[in-house]
């Protein structure tokens, strides 16, 4: 009976492992279908989309497609730059007005700190499209939208105020040690002083999180710039796609065209992420010990 | 990249209160701080705070987008409680936040946890995982319409080969599969935002506790019970109501998949309030939707707090 129990174990715990990478590799393969298959569409000539046997390796692959995308649908670009320009703008005010903010939270002691962490916190729980009407309404009212600058500023302003990137940094700020922060203070150091030159450099990772966290919010963001763009100018992707996409009839659909532009719209973000998901990981882990 | 050992999240840390001396905690420094917090709080008040309060406000008025507004009372609440296809939106809500929340939450844990053990290729299989979040919403919304294509959807390829019986089957034009259908594509799309928050609190898990242990002889359903779980604490606390929001506020999906169809199988609480408000033009009622949406939200999350303060 002693004698067995380690060999039991052992085909017990080699189980275990062909389990795990039979799920692994499983939910690896059901997770990428959908985007391969996306391009897989794409690259496939018109008359070889709508065919059974599924084909994932289109036998001549053609760019057709995409210039047929970019031929029918020229304010894709348009729309492409308005998003890449008013999730930028997003990210980097997010994360300036969420950094000044978790400073103080997180450093500095002051009359209802709390009170204000728990509220700020709590406005995680207001659904946007709560807010959506009377936004709108206030907006149109004072004729903010009838330019674009003011749409754009309307796109970018009601998600800079980011409780989450304010929680997230507030909480990898407090894991800074105290002794530079006391010593810069030494030599005269002003709160802003620190904030810039100790806690900011100190804090790539959370930075980084933050910064694509609130991009690929912005980026995603849907009915908000979809209520309030009216013209090619100022609508972004999302929407855009969306006056292209939301009509089609299901037989009538060019689904080679449109995966290409789908492909598209997709392909930069995915490797921008692609490149940047090591640091939003290490960000959310908050602890900055695997680099 | 130097160790930094991060204060308990989801308090704020005692030492700095101990290190400040009174001296420093003068109104002097209140007003350092204050300045710190104001363009946070300034964007904050003017674009969320306000527009919230607006809305309850208007939720009692008759707003258009033109002419002057003027005080209904309840009417708005009443006209929309007697709306069937408010009733309809509701119901289709909940039901789409009872198929996906369970996956989502219970599914991303397991996915973290999956992805934590010593695997090879765990790295590519995360990545995979998380690479949809990354993708947008109408994007995601065409790419699985024409996956759930009757007649030369991928999915009816790989279900009619198995199966010859469902090679046709209707998915998103079908009024009992539609909202599952829809339903499968956010848990696919938002999984992985799930799995990284998770994979992240596991990381937190000092590794000692589960040597302790096994030391002890605990099973691995016991080390999951009482170590993995009480120490994702703080990330139930997040992930739970936040998934729950996200799948009331469901609005995108639907709007590229189905528009609401079939016969309203799949119209949602978000599409109602904006056809009330942007179709219909009728602005009070599209907020009194608004106001409900975020009671409803409210309440799920006060109980999830208070369930989870209970349980662990």
């Amino acid at each position: 009976m002693q004698l067995t129990q380690p060999r039991l174990n052992a085909t017990r715990r080699w189980y275990k492992t062909g389990a795990a990478y039979f799920l692994l590799i499983g939910i690896t393969v059901v997770m990428a279908i959908p985007v391969v298959w996306m391009f897989s569409t794409a690259l496939r000539p018109e008359e070889f989309v709508r065919k059974y046997p599924v084909q994932w390796i289109p036998q001549d692959i053609t760019f057709e497609n995409f210039k047929l995308a970019l031929d029918s649908y020229p304010a894709l670009v348009r729309w492409f730059l308005n998003s890449a320009f008013v999730a930028a703008a997003t990210a980097a005010l997010s994360v300036l007005v969420d950094a000044l903010g978790a400073y103080a939270l997180a450093r500095l002691e002051f009359f209802g700190r709390r009170l204000v962490f728990i509220g700020v916190l709590a406005t995680m729980l207001i659904p946007v499209e709560a807010t959506m009407v009377p936004l709108y309404l206030g907006l149109s009212r004072a004729r903010i939208l009838v330019t674009d600058f003011g749409i754009y500023a309307s796109l970018i302003l009601p998600v800079v105020a980011n409780a989450f990137g304010l929680y997230l940094l507030t909480q990898f700020f407090q894991g800074i040690p105290k002794d530079l922060e006391d010593a810069a203070r030494m030599d005269g150091s002003t709160d802003f002083g620190i904030w810039w030159r100790i806690i900011l450099p100190l804090s790539g990772p959370a930075i980084t999180a933050v910064l694509i966290f609130s991009f690929m919010a912005s980026w995603n963001n849907f009915l908000w710039p979809f209520i309030l763009t009216g013209s090619d100018t100022t609508r972004t992707l999302p929407a855009g796609l969306a006056t292209i996409f939301g009509g089609i009839s299901p037989s009538s659909v060019r689904y080679g065209v449109v995966m290409a532009g789908a492909a598209l719209a997709t392909l930069p973000p995915i490797l921008v992420f692609l490149a940047l998901q090591r640091y939003f990981v290490q960000g959310i882990s908050m602890t900055g010990i695997k680099g | 990249m130097s160790v930094n050992t991060p204060a308990r999240p989801g308090t704020l840390n005692r030492a700095t209160a101990r290190t400040v001396n009174s001296a420093q905690s003068s109104p002097n420094r209140n007003r350092t701080a204050y300045m710190f917090l104001v363009p946070y709080m300034v964007v904050f008040a003017a674009f969320l705070l306000l527009p919230a309060i607006a809305g309850l406000f208007m939720s009692f008025t008759n707003w258009r987008i033109l002419g002057d507004p003027s005080w209904v009372g309840l009417n708005n609440f009443t006209s929309m409680f007697n709306d069937k296809m408010f009733w309809q939106a509701f119901r289709n809500t909940l039901s789409f936040t009872g198929l996906t929340v369970p996956i989502l939450v219970a599914g991303g844990l397991g996915l973290a946890v999956l992805y934590n053990m010593r695997l090879r290729g765990r790295v590519i299989a995360r990545t995979v995982t998380f690479i949809p979040y990354a993708i947008m919403v109408t994007v995601v919304g065409v790419l699985w319409r024409w996956i759930y294509d009757q007649n030369f959807g991928l999915l009816n390829f790989y279900m009619g080969s198995l199966f010859p019986a469902l090679k046709a089957m209707p998915w998103l034009t079908s009024v009992q599969n539609a909202l599952p259908a829809v339903a499968i594509t956010t848990v696919w799309w938002q999984i992985g935002t799930n799995m990284i928050i998770y994979l992240a609190g596991l990381q937190e898990i000092p590794q000692e506790l589960y040597e302790a242990a096994r030391v002890d002889g605990a099973s691995a359903f016991q080390q999951f019970r009482f170590i993995t779980l009480p120490g994702l604490r703080l990330m139930h606390i997040f992930v739970i109501p936040m998934s729950v929001i996200s799948s009331m506020r469901i609005f995108g999906q639907v709007m590229v998949m189905t528009n609401g169809g079939p016969i309203g199988s799949t119209y949602t609480l978000v599409q109602h309030l904006y056809s009330k408000g942007w179709i219909n033009q009728y602005m009070g009622e599209a907020s009194a939707v608004g106001v409900f949406l975020f009671a409803i939200t409210l309440t799920f999350t006060l109980f999830q707090m208070r369930a989870l303060r209970s349980n662990t």
